[in-house]
Order: structure tokens, then C-alpha cells, then sequence
């Protein structure tokens, strides 16, 4: 399922401190809460057409 | 288009791209990839503004080429590369 794909982050500054493994979305979402998925790297535009499409990310262009 | 409006776009298309990727970075400090095209950006912004400067002149008043003029202040003023009296018939 597309909700398990599962990223790194660190709970301190410098990116030190414990690593906690997250789902990009909630695997038991609650009713009547709305959610973000947490974005993935991927690739990144020429920055002259992410100028004129409004954003570096592809699968941000809607 | 001009080669001063072309290094122009490019230093505002970097300028883009290196903003949007400080949000991302905002979300994700500890991902090398995105910090690794952050540091790409910023190398090509700043390249890009010296040597727009060193063509062109100041881009702001911070700029203090081996001079002993002010250079911030000289003709033209941007709203006098187009348009003004140049385009007016009386």
C-alpha cells in the first residue's frame, strides 16, 4: 500500500539525536482529522522550468 | 533576448529553485539529496551574479567592485531600460 512507504527523521537538531522511522501518511488515519502526506525526494526540475511551471518538484505540478 | 535580461532570468530561475528547495529542507534537514541540489543552485546563483555584475554592475548596493566610484547609483536606472520618453511620439 502506498501509505507504508516508510522515511528517516531525527528528533534532535543537526540531524543527530534518535531516528524514528515514519509513514509518509498515517497507516490508521482518524475520521474527521486531514492529513499531509510527508513528501519524498525525487527528482528536481531545470531550475529555469520550475520557474515558469511554479515549483522544483514534478509531482508537485498540478 | 539580450545577454544581460538572459543572465538576468537564469539568476531568478536559481533563485527560485534554491527557495523552494529551502521549504523542502525546512521539512527534511537531514536529506542529502535535496542538500546536495541546494549547495548545486547556490554555486550556480552566486557564478551567475558575478559575472552579471561584472558585466552589467550592482545588482544591489552591496557590491563593491575595485573602484573608486560608487557604481550603485549609475544610468540607467531600471525603469529607464524600456519605455520612457524612448517610446513616446509627441
Amino acid at each position: 500500500m502506498e501509505n507504508l512507504k516508510l522515511t528517516t527523521i531525527y528528533s534532535g537538531n543537526n540531524c543527530t539525536g534518535e531516528s524514528i522511522v515514519i509513514p509518509v501518511m498515517p497507516i490508521r488515519p482518524e475520521l474527521a482529522n486531514a492529513y499531509v502526506p510527508y513528501q519524498l525526494y525525487d527528482k528536481i526540475l531545470p531550475a529555469q522550468e520550475a520557474l515558469k511551471k511554479g515549483t522544483v518538484f514534478p509531482e508537485l505540478i498540478k | 533576448m539580450d545577454e544581460q535580461t538572459t543572465l538576468l532570468e537564469q539568476i531568478m530561475a536559481y533563485d527560485f529553485a534554491l527557495y523552494d528547495l529551502q521549504l523542502f529542507l525546512d521539512t527534511h534537514p537531514s536529506d542529502e539529496n535535496a542538500l546536495r541540489d541546494y549547495k548545486m543552485a547556490l554555486e550556480q546563483s552566486e557564478n551567475l551574479r558575478k559575472q552579471f555584475q561584472s558585466k552589467f554592475g550592482p545588482l544591489n548596493a552591496r557590491y563593491l567592485p575595485n573602484t573608486t566610484c560608487w557604481q550603485w547609483i549609475n544610468d540607467p536606472w531600471p525603469w529607464d531600460y524600456k519605455g520612457g520618453m524612448n517610446n513616446v511620439v509627441l
